[in-house]
């Protein structure tokens, strides 16, 4: 990664003075490695969609104590240096798959970033968390047989402890505390593996059943793709039991989509979320919503809620133009991609649950 | 009258205050370094003006790092026309908009209009032509802050002005290029330009294409590029190319640049061909021709849309779970 830095930074500073890179990869670390980190407000700023003043002071007070010549109005800087710090956390931390998901969910807005990297990485630390749930080989370890009989006579004809009785009770009861410790492993593998099965029984009658839970209906050819998107994205969501949820999710969401009447043209996000209707959008929202001061992070979400809020087609979009910093009219997609995009903010909002 | 002449006299300067002068100017003019920009911000009532001539790498920092930058290096033989393509935009916006883009100030006026000056009827010349561009020079870099209306934002383009020679002079020797010029690494733009006039000619066309290829091939050898790096390979001077007897001539040329084209491509994803001609001969092309298509290409916004949002791994699956991502998909394999 600090090889990869010294090559990133060449973006703001084609010419940096050796010290200046050692003093920006030294208050990197130092970033990365306090106890929290604010990740939302760290994709903002590398997206550049309007972090908190609070967060922009706190970062820029980082690389300022570390180095007294960074200029806070270098805002594409801190922007490049954002974006390296999330790549950063995503390489070494526990929780590089809720910053990936963090980073997918803002990725494919047409905002010009100095570190387009950033999401080729997060796509990828979330295609690696997905398939490994299922290609890694369960390991059940065996409990230690205790052949205590001997010993447990022994203790029955006793009148009084004896040194040598409470060191034998003592590895007894070791080996008993091991074995139960055995057994909760096995347990939690097992539930594991239950969940698993689950998800992957549920989806596949979901898919076999070409039904849409939400409308309580069969997804025929009679139905657009972008009506009905948003919603299969969500009921997709909810049969995630084990985060990230399955590996071929893409597949799954355009076998339903292909159930629809066949269509490749690419909408707005004013379109897709205007397509359904205030209950659809309540019952969304009332499973994912992230909590305020985050919900521009989860910009489908965000917008179906300031629909909502409004009550009317149409004119939501202001609002939610300024607080996203996003153009929800500019952006278009297939219903594919919307349906992708809604699937992983789902997701974001249950890792969020989760930790 | 004595009062008025006394108001109209100029003021002048002492020797030693001149002297003095001369150091608060150079103080205010020169760039400075990051502890500098500490002390100069301190200063109430400064405010540091730019020199007004083409910049270093060095210079171009405080733009890059503050707001949306595109860097561009027109990479040609001598004579071919780079410096004549960058100073002709610069003179389109003179008097109005250009590639529905805005003029929105530039740090190098001087080194514009030093570049311009040959181009204009005050030069006094029969012909336009632009300077040959100094092999020493370090300030290689002239800066045109261009406003886009349509989207309300406004980009800086740094278009390197690096003379011919200092390319070719590290041709096939990749390790000295990314030594002397790790700057590249992060150019938005390569245009490899080659001369129309030298296309014209039977005898010099395959010398200037092999000419292209090599230099190409040197810099993206030398890993100069980043995964957003576009390049556009142009045609300077097309007018002459265009008024050439041969009906086959384009088609010929086309076939040629093709293997340019396929070569670039192993690299980067977008290669656009071009055709130019910044100050044509007078006839049938305007002043400019090309550039607004060249411009354009330029400003094109760098998103995600850029970056493979493939999430698939290399590793084999077992899982037959996993494995629906294909046969669902009709078997197709992603990449």
């Amino acid at each position: 990664m600090r090889k990869q830095f010294s090559e990133l930074y060449l973006r703001v500073c084609a010419e940096p003075k050796p010290e200046q890179l050692e003093k920006r990869w030294q208050a990197i670390e130092e970033y990365c490695n306090q106890d929290e980190v604010d990740i939302y407000n760290l994709v903002k700023m590398a997206y550049s969609l309007s972090p908190t003043e609070e967060f922009k002071d706190g970062f820029t007070t980082i690389f300022q104590n570390i180095d007294i010549s960074f200029q806070v109005s270098f805002v594409k800087e801190q922007e490049l240096l954002a974006a390296i710090c999330l790549m950063k956390l995503m390489e070494d931390s526990g929780i590089s798959l809720h910053i990936a998901l963090a980073v997918i969910c803002v990725s494919k807005y047409n905002i010009q970033t100095l570190v387009p990297e950033l999401g080729a990485v997060a796509y990828k630390v979330f295609g690696e968390a997905s398939s490994v749930i299922r290609e890694r080989s369960v390991d059940f370890k065996k409990c230690s047989p205790i052949d205590s009989n001997e010993f447990i006579e022994s203790l029955e004809e006793l009148s009084a402890l004896e040194e040598t009785h409470i060191t034998g009770l003592s590895n007894a009861l070791t080996e008993l505390v091991k074995n139960i410790n055995t057994i909760i492993q096995n347990q939690n593998q097992t539930l594991n593996i239950i969940n698993v099965l689950q998800e992957d029984s549920d989806i596949l009658s979901w898919i076999t059943g070409s039904w849409s839970n939400e409308l309580d209906n069969p997804i025929t050819k009679g139905a657009l793709q972008k009506d009905i998107a948003l919603l299969l994205a969500k009921e997709l969501a909810d049969f995630v039991k084990v985060i990230p949820g399955p590996y071929a999710f893409e597949a799954f969401l355009k076998r339903m989509l292909d159930n629809c009447k066949k269509d490749t043209k690419a909408y707005s996000l004013v379109t897709m979320v205007d397509s359904i209707d205030d209950i659809h959008k309540s019952s969304i929202l009332s499973c994912y919503q992230m909590n305020s001061g985050k919900q521009e992070n989860t910009p489908i979400l965000f917008s179906i809620k300031c629909a909502l809020d409004a009550k009317q087609p149409d004119v939501w979009k202001s609002t939610a133009n300024n607080k996203l910093s996003i153009n929800v009219e500019a952006t278009e997609h297939e219903a594919l991609e919307w349906a992708k995009l809604l699937y992983f903010e789902c997701l974001l909002v249950k890792i969020e649950g989760c930790e | 009258m004595e009062n008025n002449n006394t108001e109209n006299k100029m003021p002048t300067l002492e020797v030693d205050q001149s002297s003095d002068i001369d150091k608060l100017i150079n103080d205010d003019i020169e760039t400075s370094d990051s502890e500098g920009i500490v002390e100069e911000d301190g200063r109430s009532g400064f405010v540091k003006l730019p020199h007004g001539l083409a910049l270093t790498v060095a210079e171009t920092y405080p733009i890059t790092a503050s707001e949306v930058s595109k860097t561009i290096i027109l990479i040609g033989p001598f004579d071919s026309g780079k410096t004549t393509i960058e100073t002709t935009i610069y003179q389109l916006f003179q008097r109005k908009p250009f590639a529905g883009l805005f003029f929105a100030g530039s740090q190098s006026l001087f080194g514009y209009e030093e570049r311009a000056f040959y181009t204009r009827l005050e030069s006094k010349k029969e012909i336009a032509t632009t300077p040959r561009t100094s092999r020493s020079a370090s300030e290689i870099f002239l800066h045109l802050k261009l406003y886009d209306n349509t989207t309300k934002t406004k980009t800086n383009f740094l278009f390197g002005d690096i003379s011919g020679e200092e390319i070719y002079s590290h041709l096939g020797n990749v390790e000295t290029i990314s030594e002397k010029m790790p700057y590249l690494k992060s150019v938005d733009s390569y245009v490899f330009i080659l001369d129309g006039k030298q296309l014209a000619d039977k005898n010099k066309r395959n010398g200037a294409i092999d000419q292209a290829y090599t230099m190409a091939r040197t810099i993206f050898d030398a890993k100069l590029y980043s995964s957003s790096t576009r390049v556009q390979v142009v045609i300077s001077k097309y007018d002459i190319l265009k008024t050439n007897d041969d009906a086959n001539l384009e088609t010929t040329i086309d076939k040629r640049l093709q293997c340019i084209v396929d070569l670039l491509k192993k690299y980067v994803d977008e290669v656009t061909v071009h055709r130019v001609a910044a100050m044509p001969e007078p006839g049938d092309l305007e002043v400019g021709y090309g550039l607004e298509e060249l411009l354009s290409t330029w400003n094109k916004p760098h998103t995600d849309k850029q970056v493979v949002d493939s999430y698939m791994i290399d590793s084999q699956l077992d899982s037959e779970f996993n494995k629906l991502i294909y046969k669902m998909q009709g078997g197709l394999s992603y990449v």
